[in-house]
């Protein structure tokens, strides 16, 4: 129920709209009621004194009401749309802000995913609480106390049954919410794992078929999709039983009464008059409430959705700017110190264990070791994506938490292991970093990166279309694009974490020379998967078991005779085998 | 035949096997709409007969009428929704198979120059449009025309004007979204298009956050985030406006409608053809026998929409597979030669050729690797092996035999691949590795996982074998992804191996022990791999190096060192590190 109220909460946002959309279902519901009324009067006429002048003025005030509701049922219909995209709009932007309040660290991969069906699907699924249930419940309220006090003076018990049997529509539904509550939600994350099944099955294809296995996976998802559709017509036949009600108690609404006053009038006990009145108004009463119930049960695909929503919502950011963070100190050529760092991701098991070292002002620093030694999360750590939960990492002589976020992360540059490019042209992909940069300096940066060769043999050249959609690049191609952006970028600190994934020898050397490029008047950290890009880093830092093994030049650790001679030892027996 | 009728009659063929529940939704909606007008008409006639102090002699029975009548609508509404929901549900399931094992069946052909993701989502989606028309559309279209000419048809009884007026409301009301909804279709189609543009940002927001934070860019793409949305919003107005405008229009006639049935009828009462009695049932008539036709016009207007997605899909059904397995030879899983002879490949037909005359032995159990330049016709090879596509012309041979004479099933018994592009699916990692071999048991997997040294690292995540991956759950790292496939491929024990690419994310140390576990589990297998490596190059027996899709030299390292100029270019980068 809590979540209800909280939805309630956007509505601040688009107060103008609901009350815009409001008015609209009133003064359409005013024209229905209006023309029952006037059919009342004419069916009275017919009846008594057949006097064509005032059933014609009558008709012609119908016709009037019909024309003035179709005009304004028009207005309405693009008011919904434009109003619904509004809502939509607005809780879309709100929950991507605090994603990035939640920055990266917390928005790990398995967020992003169950991020991206509800920002897309699950909103979307609000639509009809805010755009036609919510404005429903006024016009409900309203038209239901209209008739009520206009029926009372033509009979004061019918008027009282009726108002009861619509109080009963609107209590009922509410009634049932815990049953259906329940079965939908399920329903919604059957729903959606089904789907992702599905998608998972088609999307490894390939592999499935060279494994033999795409048989096996039909049948599987055969299993699957039947006991979905199993429990989808369970649920059906909820909420239809739920619905038959409704229906049932509208009926009760718009005809027994009618039948009660005519029963009343044909006695004696009210005015005969006083029957075409009850038999149109309470049609309206009836109409209302039909849709009320109709528009109810859309919302609830949207209602489960929402819990999802706040949870994430509610999920606090754990990387905050201190109140007096520093906007400046962080020199051209810093030094970066790790003192004492001891992190773990899940609470449990310590990745870095009381690691210290230090990173010397404009040194080409190397971090090494074996997979799973903690190299990546010292870049994490780094560019301030989690923080460390005991020791402190310092640079120019300051905690790293003491500068503000979005400063601090202005004098950085991140090259990752896999780099993301976004829909648009390669020119926009490197000019992100800089939006200033001209068409100039992002081909100077391009040709340093030694990206321009390939860039240039695109279709299209810098204004070739990339990222979804758009041109596939490959993995090499993507980071020398994202190194072309931290040129741009120039900043004072420079964190590579050098990519696994497959670049052909070519590649990889233009690559190093980009690296070798970038790293220059910087002071840069590189975290190595091969030996042979760092040999001529100033410091070489090896980790084993998330502590610090030992460090120093290529040839002093050689000659210690540690683990990174072993490392380069296997090296160079691959190459004898 | 037009493509509507077209698209009426597949989607009609696809509720065959249905029919027997397609009839009870239609004889409930028939139910339910009689009942409504039913309901209509007794309550309208009571109240004819309050006000015209008739005869009350049947009102009991009347009461009891009304009371069923109620009570059917309820009734038919439930059935019609439940059994057109189970044949739409049944239909949808029917239909989600056929596409996977359509695509199954034609990929990775079809699925080459796509992104498979995106094929699956778009299915998805094409199917859950379906579903308006099964569940909603097909009943009220024939409901519609039934229960309008039976109207019709009473109605002649009654007064012959009256019946006029129906037919002449219907045929309006059905020219509304016949005459408006080309414009609509356009205008719906633009609204899809920007709202895909909107989800495009988003996704990639999600997606790409660590990009954005760390260039800086998060407040600039809320802006752009927030124009998408302006946008949409505009869209959505235009839109709206459109709709807005059929709505107008079918009210306008509903309404007109019920203003001609007063006069028309008060006529009659005046004229003396009708008694007064009936006056408020022809009223209330009026404004509840164009429900049917109202219904089908409101689900007319989203048939292009569906008829689009029922096309698509028709498409991909009718696709035929690139290949025909027409072999009848059951596997052979003795040690294997492969043999190219004069094979000539295009992608597409008349297309440009990606292998030219290729011609080359491969012994059982030997290591043979494929080198050259990107677009040089490695993967090719590898596909052609699959019989992923046959050969435009020439053929290949498996231990003397035309592959094409081996069943399909056969061939994939007989050969495995860990291809560069490991997919792994949304279930354990176990299970990840089961595909290989369904029937093994957890013990030989955890021996592949061994032999592949992947069970070291599997161990130490988070729940061990049993840990969920794919791309919603914990992702792997390249290297791991690649033990894995590995562990997979040894599982499957296949007597050719392809291996493409696949040791290439791995460390020095992972790969130095691969080569020396794949030399002793591998060393009675026809391997056949893709690489660019020096260190995987030497590990094979000979080396063929393929430029511009033709095999231009074949032997050791020694030899090609010492002859083969583009082997020497290719590798030189290496030579030296």
């Amino acid at each position: 129920m809590n979540v209800y109220i909280r939805l309630l909460g956007f509505l601040s946002d688009i107060k103008k709209e609901i009350a815009g959309k409001t008015l609209l279902g009133l003064v359409i519901s005013a024209t229905y009621l209006v023309q029952a009324v006037l059919m009342a009067q004419i069916v009275n006429l017919v009846f008594g004194s057949q006097d064509k002048a005032e059933l014609f003025s009558r008709l012609a005030a119908v016709v009037a009401a019909i024309l003035i509701r179709s005009w304004l049922m028009m207005r309405n219909e693009s008011y919904t749309k434009t109003m619904a995209q509004k809502i939509k709009g607005k809780i879309r932007s709100v929950v991507l802000e605090h994603m990035f309040r939640l920055g990266p660290g917390q928005m790990n991969d398995k967020r992003s995913g169950e991020l991206t069906s509800l920002v897309l699907d699950g909103v979307e699924a609000l639509e009809h609480f805010y755009v036609s249930f919510i404005p429903q419940v006024f016009t409900v309220l309203i038209v239901g106390g209209f008739s009520f006090f206009y029926l009372l003076q033509y009979d004061p018990l019918t008027s009282v049954i009726l108002i009861l049997a619509m109080v009963l529509c609107v209590v009922v539904p509410i009634a049932t919410i815990p049953i259906v509550e329940k079965n939908i939600g399920d329903y919604w994350t059957d729903y959606s794992r089904l789907t992702a099944q599905y998608i998972d099955a088609v999307q490894g294809l390939t592999t499935l078929k060279t494994l033999d296995a795409e048989k096996s996976m039909g049948s599987i998802l055969k299993k699957e999709a039947t006991s979905f559709w199993r429990r989808s017509i369970k649920n059906t036949g909820i909420s239809l039983s739920n619905a038959s009600l409704m229906l049932i108690l509208t009926s009760v609404t718009s005809s027994i009464t009618v039948v009660i006053a005519a029963l009343r009038a044909y006695n004696g006990t009210i005015e005969a008059a006083a029957v075409p009145v009850f038999l149109f108004l309470t049609v309206e009463c009836a109409r209302p409430l039909f849709d009320l119930n109709r528009y109810w049960h859309s919302s609830f695909l949207g209602l489960s959705t929402a819990e999802g929503l706040f949870e994430l919502m509610d999920t606090e950011p754990k990387i905050v700017d201190r109140e007096d963070a520093a906007k400046n100190g962080i020199e051209e050529m810093p030094e970066i110190r790790f003192e004492n760092v001891t992190f773990s991701y899940t609470g449990s098991e310590d990745v870095l264990k009381d690691v210290s070292f230090t990173i010397s002002k404009g040194s080409k620093t190397a971090i090494v070791g074996r997979s799973g030694s903690g190299k990546s999360t010292i870049v994490n750590l780094l560019i301030r994506f989690y923080d460390p939960q005991e020791g402190a990492i310092k640079i120019s002589g300051k905690d790293m938490r003491d500068y503000e976020l979005s400063y601090l992360q202005s004098r950085m540059s991140a090259v990752f292991q896999d780099t993301f490019l976004f829909y648009g042209t390669v020119r926009e992909n490197i000019r992100m970093s800089r939006p200033d940069a001209t068409d100039e300096e992002i081909v100077a940066a391009a040709r340093l990166a030694r990206a321009d060769e390939f860039i240039d043999k695109l279709p299209e050249g810098y204004d070739t279309i990339v990222g979804e959609r758009g041109l596939t690049l490959s993995g090499g191609e993507r980071q020398r694009i994202s190194i072309a952006r931290a040129i741009i970028k120039d900043s004072p600190v420079m964190i590579l974490d050098e990519a696994t994934a497959s670049v052909d020898a070519e590649s990889e050397k233009l690559i190093q020379n980009a690296i070798d490029e970038l790293s220059r008047k910087r002071t840069s950290v590189i975290v190595a998967h091969r030996l042979s890009t760092v040999r001529d880093a100033d410091n070489i830092i090896v980790l084993e078991n998330g502590t610090v093994a030992e460090q120093g030049t290529h040839e002093e650790l050689l000659a210690k005779k540690g683990i990174y001679h072993e490392l380069i030892k296997a090296q160079e027996e691959i190459k004898n085998v | 035949m037009s493509d509507r009728k077209k698209n009426i009659v597949n989607l009609s063929r696809t509720i065959r096997p249905y029919s027997g529940e397609m009839s009870a939704a239609m004889f409930s909606a028939f139910l339910k709409q009689g009942s409504v007008i039913g309901a209509a008409a007794i309550t309208s006639y009571i109240a004819g007969i309050a006000l015209g102090k008739g005869d009350t002699g049947n009102i009991r029975l009347l009461i009891v009428l009304l009371a069923a009548f109620i009570l059917m609508r309820a009734l038919g509404h439930f059935g019609e929704m439940y059994f057109a929901h189970d044949v739409a549900f049944r239909v949808i399931r029917n239909f989600r198979l056929d596409i996977y094992n359509k695509l199954a069946e034609i990929a990775p052909a079809y699925t080459l120059r796509k992104q498979t993701g995106q094929i699956g989502q778009a299915f998805v989606a094409d199917v859950e449009i379906l579903e308006i028309f099964l569940a909603h559309t097909f009943s009220s279209f024939l409901i519609a025309i039934i229960l309008t000419v039976l109207i019709m048809i009473a109605l002649l009884f009654v007064n012959p004007i009256l019946s006029l007026l129906v037919i002449a409301a219907a045929v309006l009301l059905m020219a509304v979204p016949y005459k408006m909804g080309k414009k609509a279709e356009d205008r719906g189609r633009e609204v899809r298009e920007s709202l895909a543009e909107s989800n495009v940002i988003m996704v990639e927001s999600i997606q790409g956050i660590r990009e954005l934070v760390m260039l800086g860019q998060s407040s600039r793409r809320m802006k752009d985030i927030n124009s998408a949305m302006d946008d949409l919003y505009k869209e959505q107005y235009m839109y709206g406006l459109l709709k807005g405008k059929q709505s107008m229009a079918t009210q306008v006639i509903c309404g007109l409608f019920t203003a001609a049935v007063m006069v028309c009828a008060a006529w009659l009462v005046s004229a003396g053809q009708m008694d007064k009695v009936m006056y408020p049932v022809a009223v209330m008539l009026s404004t509840v026998i164009l429900g049917p036709v109202l219904e089908l016009t409101t689900v007319a207007q989203e048939l292009g929409v569906v008829f689009a997605a029922s096309n698509r899909i028709r498409a991909l059904l009718d696709e035929e597979p690139v290949i025909k397995d027409e072999g009848r030879l059951d596997a052979d899983m003795e040690p294997m030669s492969v043999r190219f002879e004069n094979v000539s490949f295009a992608y597409e037909p008349g297309g440009e050729e990606v292998l030219r005359d290729v011609s080359f032995d491969i012994e059982a159990g030997e290591t043979v690797v494929l080198v050259g330049h990107s677009g040089a016709g490695k993967s090719t090879c590898a596909n052609l092996i699959l019989r992923y596509w046959d050969p435009d012309e020439g053929r290949i041979l498996f231990g003397g035999t035309d592959i094409r004479e081996y069943s399909m099933e056969a061939l994939r018994h007989m050969v495995s691949a860990a291809s560069q592009e490991t997919y792994l699916f949304h279930t354990s990692v176990e299970e990840n590795i089961r595909l290989g071999r369904p029937d093994s048991t957890d013990s030989e997997i955890e021996e592949a996982a061994g032999k592949a040294n992947a069970d070291e690292f599997i161990k130490k995540l988070p729940q061990g074998y049993d840990t969920v991956t794919g791309e919603r759950g914990f992702r792997l790292s390249g290297g791991q992804k690649q033990r894995v496939a590995i562990a997979r491929t040894l599982l499957r024990d296949a007597p050719i191996v392809i291996l493409d690419e696949s040791v290439s994310n791995l460390d020095a140390e992972n790969e130095l022990y691969m080569q020396h576990i794949l030399a002793e589990q591998l060393k009675d297998k026809t391997v056949v791999m893709i690489a660019h490596r020096l260190s995987t190059i030497l590990s094979a027996d000979r080396i063929i190096v393929l430029e511009d899709g033709r095999p231009v030299d074949i032997g050791t390292h020694e030899e090609l060192n010492s002859r083969c100029e583009t082997y020497r270019n290719l590798i030189k980068n290496q030579m030296n590190d």
